[in-house]
């Protein structure tokens, strides 16, 4: 063999023992010097607690598990079960105590005072007491800028106080009407170690490798390049210990992998089946397959934007006339959507406020969704004078009806249902154009640029109805802000301001209700399906998960399950 | 004129020659041609459109359903037909592939010529530019680039960008063939004589010069187009196809997000890859055999490696 | 030209060319539209606009592009710190450094083996012309060069999977994450296996055919057919002169492949989740993450100019016939 051919082979010989030598993920031995937990075996799982795992997979990993910086939900799916809150949504929507025993307002719904359980105490072993999650929300409220995505939750918050260790005093600007929402997000977490953290960028590089929390669950390690999390039962949980040793989260970028290995026994549960595979995953032995509604929507977004707006929108003018977006609305066979794109897996839409969130006491019942048919469309852009040209499509002297329809690249049923409007459109006398964009693109052309016709797309809202509100206000439609549709309502945008204050829920939900109303009669958005939450577990091995729209891999859903014997 | 016609098309001549002595030729002439074929005649060969959806006795959308409870390839995730889908793909897969082709070739003889022709800085210049160019990795510079351009809303299809960015990143083994031949050729009489007698550069060039290096082109042509189809669907798997024009590789695209694995779909992934293989094994095979008969011995032709080789350009993206 | 000038030559090439790509990269990624707060954050994440516009401030993004970011870049650069990865909060060498390793054994694997197979086989079939194995050999190697790598991956995955049991995703299973790879190779080559096998598949088809058309020209060679005429067997005809100049083709395109293998796998780790670079650089690309973005594309070029220059630094050493090109 030639010498030339040697030196190259050794070479790349060399390369692969030197790789053979190191680890596949950078030393997890130093906490805090990576984004890796306590090594594996750091802690030993106590006695009695059984010796069975649950093994759960994870189509996305979680960015970070830093509270201050985690935009990904399966962070939060973490920060559920290692962190506790003063309050937490139960199954039915409602909001019951976590750390708190009880609580009550005053003062002109500004002062509320909760008193905590007893015996609550950290993974660590110290007890828990009311000056530390003081400490942690007085931390988010003076340093917004570092504790991103949690500020928004303390806002209108003036004060923070614990008057004795068992009791917590929040004082606020104006009457909050989510207040058991905003207290649900705001986590305690351990004060000594963050309180070394002063500027936003140290609050955000924090890596928070120990995760130390009062939750149900403890952090055991975990690796976010892999994107595997492990947590121990906390034994020592104020409100009963888990029933099974462990949980490891696993990370599969690819659904089949996922759901292969749900069937073949490496994975117990999956939070996230994608619609396409649920019904053989429904198949499998000794697998239930768990839907139940859910918020997510998807949507229509009609160009909204006020013509007198700087810049100065561009999409087609004929979208400001109500009868065109009415047949538009006609045009839209949900059903079939439903049963195309989301295998049956989604229910028709009406409102940006599904009937899943807050057990349905939030959703506006009396809207009924405008029915499919294009006979019913040409007929009303035919009395409003859109008449058909020499092509088929309609058009008001020289204002035709030919739309872009625009959507992110990242999700392929988007292109299918894409295709599926085109056609219907094109039996009304309407002319839709399917442009598959780069999300970035889709974002850009909308807020605030208003530069497009109709774009699809979806919101996954919170469990209160505030912020899905929001996106329809005046206000949003600015740089960085969250209205894409342009929409501006006075009255809505009033409305708005007015539920945020209305401690009273049945007062709350008028108002809510009223706004719904609003929008869908303006059809800013025209609301396509609700997509249901489809998740997975084997029944050979664990049972008693609680089924609901909080999913089963939510905190009490998984304080109640237990393995099989 | 009918000299010049006839030796540009002596090139082409001489290639059906090679490829008609030739079996594996032959047989690779044949694949490609049959694609062709499919695709051009895609409307007459099947019922559907490629949006239409398969429907049940009830109205439901028929998704998945197998080739034997719907012909000859069932239906995809969204009840359409994927037979139509497939010889409707052939269009979009080998038109992206010939444009971007086209773009790479020209770019390529382009300076290829300049380089080998006039020489100098120029030279030095063209190439410097592609040994930068074939330094950097090609999918990753490729992923950046269409990023980009997507981001801009330049209102064009998805492939329109496909096909530029393609073609701008595999000019290069081109370039370095064609300016091999023109230095070589340069050397010859012909040319001297033309310039003592006063002719110009350009018509230099076009008379003398590129009828010599025609088969060289039409050769790499083939091998280009390829590689581009090879792209093309590597590209488009990833989603940066446009969905709404499905070629074979936004075909995989879907079978791959939309579980076709789980539900056990073969007939939904197995068919577009079979498809590509196919089409890219049918140029390869006609273009090692046009090698073979139309080059003349290049020393170092296919000693370079990467995107410099000719008779097998290689797969440095994997 | 003299060894040392022909060295120094490339050595400032290989220089050039790396500035030139630094220059490239920064542009190019500073000149994506669109915004990377809101890439970094996604929707739905309820952050007010205010707190948007403090972490582009973080972020640096304030600041005009010529001259502040791009002093800035350079000069960190050239300390050694790659910046902090904005969708991570991690430092960029940090992130890099986890995932190059396992990209680097995946492809580095595929390529041994698929060098000694292809040299071995391609020789055979070289060899043994008008043979049913050249037949065969060639039928193999052009069908393996044609199929997408993707696709291969997809193939092998479902037929691992349902036939052997082999695991669909990751490098290790969950409850090897983090410890050396030495103490858990069996896990870790079971998850290799079927990623390796599709690259070495992919890769095997190219060198077949190098290495086999590169033995047919040189056994054409007048040379060979008098060593034949002087009575040496076909074996020793082989070895004494055939190999080493038929060896030569394959040399230079492995050393320009090595370069490749930081990058070489993006397809592959795709359909099996497996956890390198390669996914690595797309997740950033979605993000629009800058700081990893640059640092992920400059680390790819880097070893690939690094590769090269290596190439011919060892020409240099062994081959005393090296010219100018």
């Amino acid at each position: 063999m030639s010498r030339r051919a040697i030196g190259s082979l050794a070479f790349l010989v060399a390369l692969v023992v030197a790789g053979c030598g190191g680890n596949t993920q950078p030393a997890t031995q130093a906490p805090g010097a990576s984004a890796s937990g306590p090594p594996a075996g750091a802690s030993e799982p106590p006695p009695g607690s059984g010796d069975v795992t649950l093994n759960v997979g994870w189509s996305t990993k979680p960015d970070t598990l830093n509270p201050a910086y985690a935009f990904q939900s399966e962070s939060y799916d973490v920060f559920h079960l290692v962190y506790s809150t003063l309050t937490t949504q139960a199954a039915d929507g409602s909001y019951v105590g976590s750390l708190a025993k009880d609580w009550s307002v005053a003062d002109g719904d500004l002062t509320w005072t909760y008193h905590l359980k007893d015996g609550i105490t950290w993974h660590n072993g110290e007890p828990f007491t009311a000056d530390q999650i003081a400490w942690s929300i007085n931390s988010i409220m003076a340093n917004p800028d570092g504790w991103v995505t949690l500020s928004s939750y303390a806002a209108g918050f003036s004060e923070v106080t614990a008057p004795d260790p068992a009791t917590l005093v929040i004082k606020t600007e104006y009457p909050i009407a989510n207040m058991d929402y905003r207290t649900s997000f705001l986590y305690a977490f351990y004060p000594p170690d963050f309180e070394p953290l002063k500027s936003a960028e140290e609050i955000q590089n924090y890596a928070n490798p120990d995760v130390m929390g009062t939750g149900p669950f403890k952090m055991r390690s975990y690796d976010l390049d892999a994107g595997v999390v492990q947590l121990d039962a906390n034994m020592d949980y104020v409100d009963g210990a888990p029933k099974f040793k462990d949980i490891v989260f696993q990370t599969f970028d690819n659904a089949d992998a996922m759901v292969q290995a749900l069937k073949v026994g490496d994975l117990d549960l999956l939070t996230d089946v994608p619609a396409s595979a649920y019904d053989t995953v429904k198949g499998f032995e000794n697998v239930k397959a768990v839907s139940s509604e859910d918020t997510y929507f998807f949507e229509l977004i009609i160009n909204s934007v006020d013509p007198a707006n700087d810049p100065a929108p561009t999409g087609n003018p004929a979208l400001a006339d109500p009868a065109v977006r009415l047949a538009i609305a006609n045009s839209i066979n949900r059903d079939d959507i439903a049963d195309v794109v989301f295998a049956g897996l989604a229910k028709p839409g009406t409102t940006i406020i599904g009937p899943a969130m807050g057990g349905g006491f939030w959703h506006n019942p009396n809207i009924e969704g405008v029915p499919f048919d294009t006979a019913e469309a040409g007929r009303i852009l035919e009395a409003a004078g859109y008449l058909p040209g020499s092509d088929g499509v309609r058009a008001k002297g020289d204002q035709r009806l030919e739309f872009r329809l625009q959507f992110p690249s990242s999700l392929p049923a988007y292109a299918r249902m894409a295709d599926m409007m085109a056609g219907w459109f094109a039996e009304a006398g309407m002319k839709a154009i399917p442009e598959s964009m780069a999300e970035d693109a889709v974002v850009a052309a909308t807020t605030p640029a208003g530069d497009y016709d109709l774009v699809l797309w979806s919101w996954d809202p919170d469990p209160d109805p505030d912020f899905i509100l929001s996106v329809l206000t005046t206000d949003q439609f600015v740089e960085g802000g969250w209205s894409d549709s342009g929409y501006h309502n006075p009255e809505y945008d009033r409305l708005y301001l007015d539920q945020q204050k209305l401690v009273d829920r049945n007062a709350r939900q008028q108002a809510v209700w009223k706004m719904q109303e609003l929008a869908f009669n303006d059809r800013p958005y025209i609301v396509l399906n609700y997509q249901d939450l489809l998740q997975a577990y084997r029944t050979d091995r664990f049972k008693g998960f609680i089924e609901s729209p909080l999913g089963i891999e939510a905190a009490q859903s998984l304080l109640s399950a237990e393995p099989v014997k | 004129m009918g000299e010049r016609r006839s030796r540009w098309s002596g090139a082409l001549r001489g290639a059906g020659r090679a490829i008609r002595r030739n079996k594996l030729g032959l047989f690779g002439a044949v694949l490609v041609l049959t694609a062709l074929v499919l695709g051009v005649c895609a409307p007459l060969l099947t019922a559907y459109a490629p949006t239409d959806i398969i429907r049940d006795a009830d109205g439901h959308g028929l998704t998945f359903a197998p080739p034997w409870e719907h012909g000859p390839l069932g239906t995809d995730d969204a009840g359409r037909d994927v037979w139509t889908q497939l010889i409707y793909g052939a269009r979009i897969s080998l038109t992206v592939a010939a444009l971007a082709g086209f773009i790479a070739i020209s770019i390529g003889s382009l300076v290829g010529i300049t380089a080998g022709y006039v020489g100098g800085r120029a030279d030095a210049g063209l190439m410097r530019v592609t040994d930068v160019l074939l330094v950097i990795p090609d999918l990753p510079l490729m992923l950046v680039l269409i990023a980009t351009l997507r981001q801009m809303d330049l209102r064009v299809s998805p492939l329109a960008v496909l096909i530029v960015v393609i073609g701008l990143l595999y000019w290069t083994s081109t370039a370095r063939l064609i300016r091999s031949q023109v230095l070589t050729v340069k050397e010859r009489q012909f040319v001297d004589r033309s310039r003592a007698i006063g002719a110009g550069r350009i018509h230099v060039v076009r008379r003398h010069i590129l009828p010599q290096i025609m088969p060289l082109i039409v050769v790499n042509t083939v091998l280009v187009l390829s590689t581009a189809i090879l792209v093309e669907s590597g590209l488009a798997f990833l989603g940066l196809g446009d969905p709404t024009q499905p070629s074979w590789g936004t075909m995989l695209n879907f079978a791959f997000d939309r579980s076709a694995i789980t539900n056990g779909a073969w007939w939904f992934y197995l068919p577009p890859g079979i498809a590509i293989v196919w089409v890219v094994l049918g140029f390869a095979l006609l273009g090692n055999v046009l090698e073979e008969r139309l080059n003349p011995r290049l020393t170092g032709h296919h000693l370079e490696g990467g995107k410099g080789m000719v008779a097998v350009p290689g797969r440095s993206e994997a | 030209m003299d060894r040392r000038s022909f060295l120094l030559r490339k050595a400032g090439l290989a220089l050039l060319t790396i500035l030139v790509v630094f220059g490239i990269n920064f542009v190019l990624f500073r000149v994506l539209p669109g915004d990377p707060v809101r890439s970094v954050i996604g929707r739905g994440v309820r952050i007010t606009p205010e707190t948007q516009e403090a972490l582009r401030e973080q972020f640096g993004l304030g600041k005009p592009v010529f001259p502040d970011q791009l002093v800035d870049t350079a000069g960190q650069w050239l300390q050694g710190n790659l910046g902090i990865s904005w969708s991570l909060r991690r430092p960029v060498t940090e992130v890099l450094a986890s995932k190059l390793w396992n990209t680097v054994i995946l492809v580095g694997l595929a390529q041994l083996v698929a060098i000694i197979l292809g040299v071995l086989l391609g020789m055979l079939a070289g060899w043994k012309r008008k043979t049913p194995l050249d037949a065969g050999a060639l039928g193999f190697s052009l069908v393996a060069w044609s199929i997408p790598t993707f696709w291969l991956g997809i193939i092998l995955l479902v037929a691992g999977s349902t036939w052997f049991g082999l695991p669909t995703a990751g490098a290790v299973s969950p409850e090897n994450t983090g410890k050396p790879l030495l103490s858990v190779l069996p896990d870790f080559a079971r998850h290799l296996l079927l990623p390796a096998l599709t690259l070495t598949i992919v890769f095997l088809g190219e060198y077949m055919l190098i290495m086999r058309s590169s033995i047919r020209e040189v056994l054409a060679d007048d040379y060979i057919l008098t060593a034949r005429a002087k009575g040496l067997s076909d074996w020793q005809v082989l070895r004494k002169h055939a190999l080493r100049n038929a060896l030569l083709p394959i040399v230079t395109v492995i050393a320009i492949n090595i370069g490749f293998i930081v990058g070489g796998a993006i397809y592959v780790e795709t359909v099996f989740s497996y956890d390198g670079l390669g996914k690595l650089f797309q997740t950033a690309l979605v993000k629009q993450d800058y700081p990893l973005l640059q640092g992920a594309f400059m680390l790819l070029a880097v070893s690939v100019v690094i590769a090269n220059f290596t190439a011919d630094l060892l020409y240099v050493v062994l081959d005393p016939r090296v010219k100018d090109t």
